[in-house]
């Protein structure tokens, strides 16, 4: 079982720093970490392999950055294909995607797997557009993934509980974050993780050509970013022992009561 | 040009959000001065039309096939990215749900456009100019596209609907893909409900609980009151964290997002990932003793107080006006 996990480095969401006035996102030139959605598939891939599969990485970043890899790597993974060229700068969803799935069709693995969404783009497109692109069926918002011969058995969360989805392998899964618990890097793995090979590759060893990527092969451009606008400051009442009839006052002025 | 707007559905249960997604192609059909069209897929898609035509759909494309019985992204999103192509859509448009963000990511990597999902507001001219948000609503992103056929979703909740204030009769076309069989290679074998009657989407009162509540016992109090109020509880990652509530109750970016009438977050402190969950409620009420807490800061109603003393007493004022004490 070879199983492949997308995993996106981003800026540490407690402390994401400025935004970057050229690319319109945040700046990538602080230290980046493993973005946290990613750390479920990654735990349920080292799952999934066991002892016979391999679990392998691919991530799409800036300045040949390797800390978020490193924290998967030092999870379990075995190996990381890392995708870092400066003429990925500016590149869209589907760019985006373009490039993770030439980066994941070196290795044709059985499985891949993908979160739903980034914590911080947040467009929740890129793992349905890898699938198309590589033709893979796909099944997103997983909870639950079991591997039974050449099918993928996959429970998707719904509103109102789950389906169960099955497809066949090799094929794409999205994994809903919290469903499992990422196991924390040993000590051990931590230092394993440090002599793990992480194949650094540029968009022309992907036989993608530059000028169909970044900025030129975007349709989509950020032109500017800005602090979404607070709630107007609220009322703030200190209980003086007439909290809750006030409370519910305002349940029946909103009708809920 | 026309602007498609695709309907999401199940099995003939339109869903909530294509409503959203009709008064929103409405008003942008309008600023191109194109006509609205809506897609329809899937078994018994017919019985929307009247439907999309009371929100402003001049015509709907039901788009039928036996592939296309349940929902599976790849076989409606090429269905849709077909019909598109034959009809020479201007703009392809949906809800930012889950499953119209996948049938746009489908289509865009179909037909190589640009595809900008959860946007909040749209404005057509050259280039189109788009507001849309990032880190889970956090940021507002200001977005060109330049595109043969755009692709978007508005995000779910960020909009009213509304019928059409004149609507037509709207007319009915059918159309028939061509599918090859491998695009029905995922395949739905069973469905398993959890919940029954209102889901924590769909509550009009979530009543929450975040570390302030000490256990899973604290929660208590807080189911009566969701009861009472006809709601549902949630809880913050600290709460789960803890093992006292299931994952299923989690509001936030790793939750489920909600949209009440009112949200009412109880010794909760509002961390991002939280605040994400929560921010497309119509009221918040904060209840927590640390004025300083984060929730209480970006409610709208806070009050400084004990939840494990407010709570009852909230439960007991409302059981008085319901006649129950």
């Amino acid at each position: 079982m070879n199983i492949v996990v997308c995993v996106k480095q981003i800026p540490d969401p407690a402390d994401p720093g400025a935004l970057d006035p050229e690319t319109k996102t945040l700046k990538r030139d602080v230290k980046l970490i493993l973005d946290e959605s990613d750390s479920y598939g990654v735990e349920m891939a080292l799952q999934l392999a066991g002892d016979e599969g391999t679990v392998s990485l691919v991530s799409m970043a800036p300045n040949s950055e390797v800390g978020g890899l490193r924290t998967a790597l030092a999870m379990g993974a075995e190996s990381a294909v890392l995708v870092s060229d400066d003429a990925l700068k500016g590149s869209d969803a589907l760019t985006t995607a373009k490039v993770l799935a030439a980066a994941i069709a070196k290795s044709s693995p059985d499985l891949v797997i993908a979160a739903t969404e980034s914590s911080d783009g947040y467009t929740g497109t890129v793992p349905e557009q890898i699938a198309a692109l590589m033709d893979l069926p796909s099944v997103t918002f997983a909870k639950e993934i079991a591997l039974d011969g050449g099918t993928a058995k996959v429970k998707r969360q719904t509103e109102s509980g789950y389906d169960s989805v099955e497809c066949p392998l090799p094929c794409l899964v999205s994994v809903t974050a919290g469903v499992v618990e990422p196991r924390y890097p040993s000590f051990k793995g931590i230092m394993a993780a440090k002599a793990k090979p992480v194949e650094e590759v540029t968009v022309a060893d992907l036989g993608l050509d530059a000028g169909s990527v970044g900025w030129a092969g975007a349709g989509q451009e950020i032109v500017s970013i800005e602090d979404a606008p607070a709630r107007e400051a609220g009322e703030v009442i200190e209980d003086e022992g007439d909290a809750h009839e006030r409370i519910v006052a305002f349940l029946d002025e909103l009708k809920v009561l | 040009m026309t602007l498609l707007v695709v309907l999401e559905h199940d099995r003939g249960d339109l869903a909530d959000a294509s409503l959203e997604a009709l008064t929103a192609g409405r008003g942008l059909a309008a600023a191109n001065g194109w006509p609205m069209h809506a897609v329809i897929v899937g078994a018994n898609g017919e019985n929307l039309a009247s439907d999309a035509a009371k929100y402003g759909a001049e015509v709907s494309h039901v788009v039928g096939h036996d592939m296309l019985v349940d929902f599976g992204p790849e076989a409606w999103g090429e269905s849709v990215a077909q019909l598109a192509r034959s009809i020479d859509a201007g703009a392809v448009m949906a809800s930012g749900t889950e499953r119209g963000n996948e049938v746009l990511a489908q289509i865009a990597a179909r037909l190589d456009e640009p595809f900008v999902a959860n946007c909040v507001t749209v404005t057509p001219g050259d280039p189109w100019e788009i507001t849309r948000v990032q880190w889970g609503g956090s940021l507002l992103e200001d977005t060109t596209l330049v595109a043969g056929m755009k692709l978007l979703t508005y995000g779910h909740h960020s909009l009213e609907p509304s019928p059409a204030d004149s609507a037509g009769d709207g007319s009915t076309i059918a159309f028939t893909p061509e599918l090859d069989a491998t695009l029905a290679r995922t395949i739905v074998q069973d469905r398993t409900v959890l919940t029954k009657g209102v889901t924590l989407a769909t509550a009009p009162v979530v009543v929450s609980g975040g570390r302030g509540v000490g256990s899973a016992e604290g929660f208590g109090p807080l189911e009566e009151l969701a009861e009472l109020l006809g709601g549902r509880v949630g809880c913050s990652r600290a709460v789960t964290n803890n093992g006292w509530r299931p994952h299923s109750d989690q509001v936030g970016q790793t939750g489920t997002r909600i949209a009440p009438e009112i949200y009412i977050a109880t010794g909760i402190s509002g961390a991002i990932q939280h605040w994400v969950g929560a921010m497309a409620s119509k009221n918040i009420l904060a209840i927590n003793t640390d004025a300083e807490a984060n929730m209480v800061v970006k409610a709208g109603h806070a009050v400084i107080a004990d939840l494990h003393q407010v709570v009852p007493a909230i439960i007991d004022e409302v059981k008085k006006r319901k006649g129950l004490a």
